[in-house]
Parts: structure tokens; sequence; C-alpha cells
């Protein structure tokens, strides 16, 4: 669990909606739709705290890891980072703050330049933010190459990406992210397109790392049980809207919201013998366009009644963790 | 009498410089209305296995060895022609990332009609409208709206795409499913309710099912019967419930510690050390000794057979099957 609580990252109503395209009959008639991709949304991350933001694809937790560093720009709202307004900051000063909080992506094939060598790639961030001589960049590379489990350094330097296996290579990613010793890092799913061994050995190394360098992680995933594996705290996201948010093991054990819930008991696991209580919902997660009136999770919820229809529940504190719905 | 009976079959890929064994020696059977999991990492040969079934391999790929038994035919002794008859009628596949296979331009169950009256082999009018009353059919056991069989496919979800190819994969009445990673590219929601789907159309239709994924947690979800393979090799096969708490190959319990669940103590996991031989140059003896914690001399020397274990339906490849870790 994490022992200080001093919050790094304080998110307040922020929300990103990207318009839609529009056809010659709608923009004569002024329409516009939005995709309310991230809406409303609020949230603290501590230092040296692990957070992890579930939800399905459509869910927005790619959107919101993303506004967070501002490589998004949000529609509204605040993101504190130490006071300053990451929201409204200026690109020049944009890039200073970035030393501190570096992102690891999803595909490692598709991440790395395939025409750099590693020490190109992991020395990139030094060239650009120059915190350090020329001269000490060597010796950096290869200590964050040292950290990632790439030994020896000297040999994986001189390589190129494509000579690399697919774990290999999301340890690059984290290299390139370490080298500016950052204080917090967003990895966004970088463990789902990899096996069962390696996701186990990137996910050790981030715990590892997280600790020894005491960082912060926002760690996106659909993925549960890698969630619980990796986080202190979880955020559950559907449509756009925080609807669960608290400890991991709290929420994993006991949760609230039907939809984390629904969750939770279809998630597969290495067990045949396991029982489990089910709960099936119906449809698939639809496009944050035309949202329901009241709770967004409404025509799928199996316990939605009458207010759920009309009013929108807000995230509350429900005896120890926050939850956004009516029936509880 | 099995469904299919697959028998020392080795496939290996032709390479300039390489020969790749990709597939060495692979024996097993799928009974009828049952469901084998074929699990392992990325290159263990799960896929080239099922493709050597419906002989669907690349070019560089031949089978060298081996027997495929379909209700008391070996598909390997068929031509070119008779196999080409034998796919969808007989074993039918489900593709990995099957929901990008349709064609954009055409509608889905036009698609769907060409499979049915490509297998008849005659084009008639009637033969047409009786095609389009069956992908209806198809449609509603698969649980999509029959009203939607003249949509596109980009006006289908993700899972809905996936339920109209395991509909196409179902047009002919095979008696033998292939499902390659079928959902891998899910949300666990959509998931499950394919899993539910694949199990219900496994039951009405009396199916023999092979599912190969690398993610266990999905196999104990919904096969009876599991295979694991290493680098080529079927390692050990059994039904889930000896698999998943009786495991006797070191690997089979290896690769199951490494799934972390939402169940139970959260605890740390160890992963396995080094990564998988490569398959141009495997190690002698057993192809996971490098690896192993328990390999002793002989496992260096002579692979060891695939033999019964704990009973008839479990068979092992190990000389120290079912011994402590220490």
């Amino acid at each position: 669990m994490s022992t200080n609580s001093e919050a790094i990252f304080k998110v307040k109503s922020l929300s990103k909606w990207f318009a839609t395209r529009r056809g010659i009959f709608d923009s004569l008639t002024g329409k516009q739709e939005y995709v309310r991709a991230v809406d409303n949304i609020s949230f603290e991350i501590c230092k040296q705290e692990v957070v992890c933001m579930v939800g399905e694809s459509g869910s927005g937790k790619t959107t919101a890891a993303r506004l967070l560093l501002r490589l998004e720009d949000p529609t509204e709202g605040q993101i504190l980072y130490k006071g300053n307004d990451i929201a409204k900051e200026k690109q020049s000063n944009l890039r200073k703050l970035r030393r501190h909080m570096q992102m690891v992506f999803q595909d490692p094939y598709e991440s790395l330049d395939p025409r750099m060598t590693i020490f190109e790639i992991v020395s990139e961030p030094l060239r650009v933010i120059k915190i350090c001589q020329r001269s000490e960049i060597p010796l950096r590379v290869m200590k964050s190459l040292e950290d990632v489990g790439l030994i020896p350094p000297a040999e994986f330097s001189i390589r190129f990406p494509h000579e690399l296996s697919g774990g290999q290579r999301q340890r690059v990613s984290i290299a390139r992210a370490l080298i500016l010793n950052p204080e917090f890092i967003v990895a966004d799913e970088p463990a789902s397109m990899l096996d069962a061994n390696t996701r186990i050995e990137i996910l050790n190394l981030l715990t590892d790392l997280q600790e020894r360098y005491k960082m912060g992680i926002l760690f996106i995933t659909h993925d549960l049980a890698q969630a619980r594996y990796l986080g202190h705290r979880i955020i559950i996201l559907y449509l756009g809207k925080i609807v669960e948010q608290g400890d991991v093991e709290l929420v994993i054990n006991s949760p609230h919201h039907p939809y984390t819930k629904a969750l939770i008991s279809n998630i597969p696991v290495p067990d045949p013998e396991a029982k489990r209580e089910r709960i099936e919902i119906e449809g698939e997660i639809p496009t944050a366009i035309k949202l329901p009136p009241g709770c967004r999770f409404s025509p799928r919820c199996p316990f939605a009644f009458e207010k759920c229809r009309k009013e929108e529940p807000e995230l509350m504190m429900k005896h120890d963790r926050l939850s956004a719905c009516w029936l509880d | 009498m099995p469904l299919l009976e697959v028998n020392d079959l080795s496939t290996h890929y032709f390479l300039k410089e390489s020969r790749v064994r990709a597939v060495d020696n692979v024996s097993f059977t799928v009974e009828r209305g049952k469901m084998l999991g074929l699990a392992g990492e990325s290159g263990c040969g799960k896929t080239t296995v099922a493709l050597s079934i419906i002989r669907m391999l690349p070019p560089a790929g031949k089978i060298v060895n081996g027997e495929v038994i379909l209700d008391n035919t070996d598909l390997l002794k068929k031509s070119k022609e008779e196999m080409r008859k034998s796919r969808w009628m007989d074993v039918s596949y489900v593709f990995q990332y099957a929901m990008n296979a349709f064609n954009p331009v055409m509608n889905v169950g036009e698609q769907i009609t060409e499979v049915i009256i490509e297998k008849r082999g005659i084009k008639s009018r009637a033969i047409k409208k009786e095609a389009w009353k069956q992908v209806r059919e198809l449609f509603e056991i698969v649980g999509l709206d029959p009203k939607r069989v003249k949509n596109y496919p980009h006006e289908f979800s993700g899972g809905m795409k996936q339920r109209a190819i395991i509909a196409m994969a179902m047009a002919c009445n095979p008696k033998l499913l292939i499902a390659d990673e079928p959902v891998t590219a899910l949300d666990v929601i959509v998931e499950k309710k394919i899993l539910k789907l694949l199990k219900k159309l496994q039951k009405d239709f009396n199916l023999g099912v092979i599912f190969i994924t690398h993610d266990l947690s999905v196999i104990a979800e919904s096969c009876e019967e599991v295979g694991i393979m290493y680098a080529g090799k079927l390692v050990e096969v059994g039904d889930a419930t000896t698999i998943f708490h009786n495991g006797a190959h070191p690997y089979t319990r290896l690769l199951i510690k490494t799934f972390p669940s939402i169940l139970g103590e959260k605890s740390y996991i160890e992963p396995l050390e080094g990564l998988p031989p490569d398959l141009a140059n495997p190690p002698s003896g057993c192809r996971f000794n490098p690896r192993c914690p328990l390999a002793i001399e002989e496992c260096k020397k002579k692979a060891p057979p695939f033999e019964q274990y704990s009973s008839s339906r479990h068979l092992v490849a190990c000389y120290r099957a079912g011994e402590k870790f220490t």
C-alpha cells in the first residue's frame, strides 16, 4: 500500500470530447455531435502509487492517460501536477514538465523506430531534454538497460529492434521511459500483447522499478487479473465515466457497482473447478455519441430501476470506496 | 472410435538455410461433442498443428510424417480436390483475427451464402434462395438478428462479426471445428458470450472442437480436454481438471502458475527462466530440458516417450513427471 499520501496528480472534472465528422446537411443546420471519450472525471494519483485504470475497449482509458501527459488537449477540466495546471501549460513549459512523466506504449512492435539502434532509441530523450552532459549519455544508457534486465547492455545497445523478442522490446520501451528518472510513468497495456511468461516478467520488472525508484504508475489495462497483480488502487471506467474507484483488493473481492460485478464475474480464471457467481449483461459497450439518459450503464444493467433511467448518479464515497450507482 | 485421430504428426518448415521443426511427432484425439484446448506460448506450433489438419499450410510448410484420421478417413491421403471438398463440409476453421476476414464491400449474408452455394456445386435460383434461408437460420443459431443478414461488416461490432464468422464456419454442418484464438481480441464480457456460444454449438451439434489459445484461463473456462505444447512437441494431454490440478509435466505446472488470478490470495509469481528454443536447432533430448528445474542427465540425451501417466486419458512426455520442485 502507498504510505505516502501526497498527491502528485490531481485531476478535476476532466473531459475530452471528439467532434464527429459532419455531412453537408449537418453542417448547414449547424448540428454537431461529439464522442464523449472522457466525460467529467476526477481522480488523484499519489506519490509512489500504482493506480490501475480498467475498462473495456471504448471506455476512454487510453484517452484519459494521454490527457494526463497532455498528448491530447482536454476539452475541459484541470490536471494539476504539483500545482501546475498541465491542461493550460504552454508547449515550451510542458517539455520541461514531461521529463518527470513518461509513457510506455502498448505495442512494442510499433513504438520503437526500426531504423534506430537500441542505444539511439534509449538515449533520444536525453538528447531532446538536456539534463546531463553529452559525455554522460552512454553511461546513463547502459545503466538504464541494465535496470530493465537487458544484460550485457553493451551488446544490446548496438542491436536493432527487429533483433529482439517482444518482451525485450518492451524492456527497451521501459528503459527509454526510465532514462530521465521520471517521477511518474503511464503504462498503456504494456504486457497485453505478450505471452503469459513474458507478461509476468514485465509486470515484475515494473513493480521492482517502481519500488526502487519510488515512481508513481498509472497502469492502463483491460485485464483485472493484471490490475490486481500490480496495482494499489483501481479505477473502473465505463463510457468515459468513473463508475467505481478504490483499493484493488476491496474492489475485486467485493465490487459495488453492477458493471464492476459483471466484469469480475465474466473474467476467466485458470481453474476449471472454480465456482463463481455469474452476472450476465446484455449487449456490448455502445459508442459514446448518443448517451442514454440517466446512468449510462442503465440500458445494460440487470438491476436498473426507474431512477437510473432518469438521473445520472454521481461518484460518491460509499463506506470504503467511491462508486456511482443509485443502488448502494 | 474418436472423431479425429492425429498420429505422429510432424510438420516442418523448409527455409533457405534451415529446417524448422515446428511440429514434431504430435499425437492426440478429439471425441465427438468434446472440446480440446491446445495451449502453449507463441511459436510452440499450435497453429501449425491446426493448419496441418486442414492442409492449409504456407508454401514452406510440409507435413513430413503422420496421419490425420477424421471419421475413418486419412485427410493426408486425400487428393487436393477431395481435400477442398472436405474443408467446410467435414472440418471448418475459425481463423485468428477472423473479425477482419470479411470483405468490406459485400454484405455479411452474401459472404455466407457464397460458402453454401460453392459447396453445393450447383448455382441455381432455387439453391440461392435456399442458401439465404439457411443464412437466416444460422444467424438465429449464433445469436444474431436474422433481419441483419444484409448488413455490411462495418455495421457489426467486434463480437457480432465473430458470431457471423462462426455462423459461416457452421454453414455446412461440419463434424470438426477448429477455432484459432477466437476470443483473443475481445473484451471480457463479449469473450464470455462467444465462449458460451461455442459451448452451445458443441453440445447441440455434437461437434468436436479444437480450441487454440495461449490463454490458459480461457481453456479452464471452456474445455473438457487440454493439450499443452512446448517447442513443437505435445508435452501433456488430459482432462481439464487433471491438467490444472494434477498436471505432471514441469512445463505444464510452471505455465499454469504464470497466470495471475482474481481469486485466492495475491502472491508473487516467479516467471520461468529463459526463452523457448530455436526450432531450427532444437536442444537434444527433451526440448524443455534447458529451462527445466527438474532436468537430469537422461533428459539431455534422449527425448522422453509420450506415455500414459495417471489414467489412460492422461499422457505425459517426461522422465520426471509429477516430481516435486525443490
